[in-house]
């Protein structure tokens, strides 16, 4: 999959997969607020993560928890709904694929367009991507490209991963090599030929 | 596909009066305003996608089953279940009855994509008595395995799957239910056993309820009782005929042990050797003359320690802390033939990782846990 560290969404709808990887984080997550790039999540996603029942919580996922309740108490990861309208039609080409959290993003992300998806989920980025037209982000793209832009340092790749592998039984660490190592290469070809390329805005996004 | 107000009304009204879970309740649970989900349930507003998804995922259900007409009718099957057996069911049973028929969807769905085909066992009777019925198919069952008449199989589960049946282990509370049948408009054949009990008589209920799916498909659904509840029905022909099948596949009369004089020690051997209770065996050792109602009395006097005891679907070969899991799993309804083909299922690209949760009944954290005792992993990309 090619990838350009230099862009990234402004706004993106984010499924329940991508802000767990996103809170792991403590300097990640703080690193994109730096970069002002803006997160939302829908209802079914605000219910996987905090409500929803579960027989039993560890420490590892009440922290992450916790950090989501922040992060909302400022604002961050607001809510955006999605129509059964959106739901009926862009379920109609993946019947049993998904998962609620995954369907309700794609479907928000239909209804406003210029917003991308996040997901770290290979078929349901497919999905959307190939079969609906959406963008699509990922924590990994997040990570190559706030390197990129210097909102994160090299010294900061142990210790991202170190947070990450922390609470992630399933960590993407291979794919957070990959995007550094994308963006260091990316950013030492730039600065060899003089200019390293602005943040997007949405106007040029 | 077109909204239809009145069929998502109804249904959402209907799915929580089946697993009888009152409107504030559900509210609670969903983060739904009590006030929204009335008028929800009465019509007066549609759900928003999220709504939809949140009750559908509540009520273990895929939400096409709320919005899409063109879908078999999804809730026939438990209102007749109920209809009938309805005091026997607490609304965790409920729950745990429909999150098996969930179970049981996605299973069927995954064995169909992956192409995965059973061998139907289109059993024809001779006769009219009911109890022979049950001799007749179990012995055209082994047949049809290819079992010779001596032969001991410990996993009949993965028997009865490969003859297209759904079969999930749960815990319920109302430990009088040895196991029920329930035949589904997707699934087709679903059989619930109760993991309230020990591990030989669930596999003697599977075969009874595997009976049932043979010969009483047509009632849509059953409820069986152990002999030793109240409920339990003597005279039934049906549940007669179900318990000789079972005996049969499991202790072929020609396996029985012909032995003079019994004593516990006897008797614990030879349930252990057939991986059956000691009250089945008396049974069958009864039903073919071989020892009278005394010897009966001794032999179930007795029972195979359970530290002896070993489970198809929780083998030896784990350690300690995989069998803890792998059994936890198991209360949950998740076999060990499910789990795999869940996530054979997403490493296809069948599903995603999100959908694999759901299917395992599972969160992301515990997704990635049960990936991990099973080896298997999730798959990300860049």
């Amino acid at each position: 999959m090619s990838f350009d560290p230099a862009r990234f969404a402004v706004a993106s709808v984010v499924d329940t997969c991508s802000v767990w990887n996103m809170l792991s984080s403590l300097r990640l997550n703080q690193a994109a607020i730096q970069a002002k790039l803006h997160f939302c999540i829908t209802p079914v996603v605000l219910y996987e993560c905090l409500y929803k029942p579960r027989p039993n919580i560890t420490p590892e996922q009440k922290e992450l928890m916790d950090r989501l309740v922040s992060n909302r108490a400022k604002g961050r990861f607001p809510v955006q709904e999605c129509s059964l309208d959106d739901l009926l039609t862009i379920s109609e080409g993946a019947p049993g694929k998904l998962g609620s959290g995954e369907l309700s993003c794609i479907a928000a992300a239909y209804r406003i367009r210029n917003i991308a998806v996040m997901t770290d989920e290979k078929l349901a980025r497919r999905y959307a991507q190939n079969n609906l037209g959406l963008s699509v982000e990922t924590t990994p793209r997040l990570y190559g490209y706030l390197h990129y832009h210097q909102h994160l340092g090299g010294a900061d790749h142990d210790e991202v991963i170190k947070e990450h592998e922390r609470f992630e039984k399933r960590p993407l660490t291979q794919f957070f090599n990959q995007t550094f190592d994308d963006a260091m290469r990316c950013r030492l070809m730039v600065n060899m030929s003089g200019s390293v390329a602005k943040p997007p805005t949405p106007e040029n996004h | 596909m077109k909204i239809d107000l009145v069929l998502i009304s109804s249904r959402l009204a209907e799915a929580r009066r089946l697993q009888a879970v009152e409107l504030a309740e559900a509210a609670t649970q969903t983060g739904i305003d009590a006030g929204r989900l009335a008028s929800l349930e009465a019509g007066q507003l549609a759900p928003s996608g999220d709504e939809l998804l949140i009750l559908a995922n509540y009520y273990a259900r895929d939400f096409r089953d709320f919005v899409d007409p063109s879908r078999p009718e999804p809730f026939k099957q438990t209102d007749i279940l109920y209809r009938r057996f309805g005091q026997a069911f607490t609304p965790i049973d409920r729950r745990a009855i429909q999150e098996f028929l969930f179970l049981c969807e996605i299973e069927a769905t995954l064995e169909k994509e992956l192409g995965r085909s059973s061998t139907p066992f289109p059993f024809t009777p001779t006769g009219t008595h009911l109890k022979s019925h049950g001799d007749q198919a179990a012995q055209a069952l082994r047949r049809q395995m290819g079992y010779s008449s001596k032969q001991i199989r410990l996993d009949i589960y993965a028997d009865f799957r490969s003859i297209g049946l759904h079969v999930f282990r749960r815990r319920l509370a109302n430990s009088e239910i040895s196991g029920l049948y329930i035949e589904h408009p997707i699934a087709g054949h679903c059989i619930l056993v109760n993991y309230e009990e020990d591990i030989y008589r669930q596999r003697f209920s599977a075969s009874h309820e595997a009976a049932h799916a043979i010969f009483d498909s047509s009632d849509a659904a059953s409820v069986s009782y152990q002999r030793n509840s109240s409920k339990y029905d003597r005279q039934d022909l049906k549940e007669i005929r179900a318990n000789r099948f079972a005996s049969c596949y499991l202790m072929p009369p020609e396996l029985l042990p012909k032995i003079q004089h019994w004593d516990t020690a006897l008797a614990q051997h030879w349930a252990q050797t057939l991986k059956v209770s000691t009250e089945a065996l008396s049974y069958a050792l009864v039903d073919a003359q071989l020892i009278d109602q005394g010897t009966a009395k001794l032999i179930r006097s007795v029972r195979v320690p359970m530290a002896e005891k070993i489970d198809p679907e929780a083998p030896e070969y784990l350690n300690a802390t995989q069998l803890n899991r792998r059994l936890q799993l198991l209360e949950r309804g998740l076999s060990d033939y499910y789990v795999g083909m869940c996530f054979e299922a997403h490493k296809q690209g069948l599903i995603s990782a999100g959908r694999l949760g759901e299917a395992l009944l599972a969160d992301h954290k515990e997704t990635r846990e049960i990936s991990i005792l099973y080896g298997r992993s999730i798959v990300n990309e860049l």
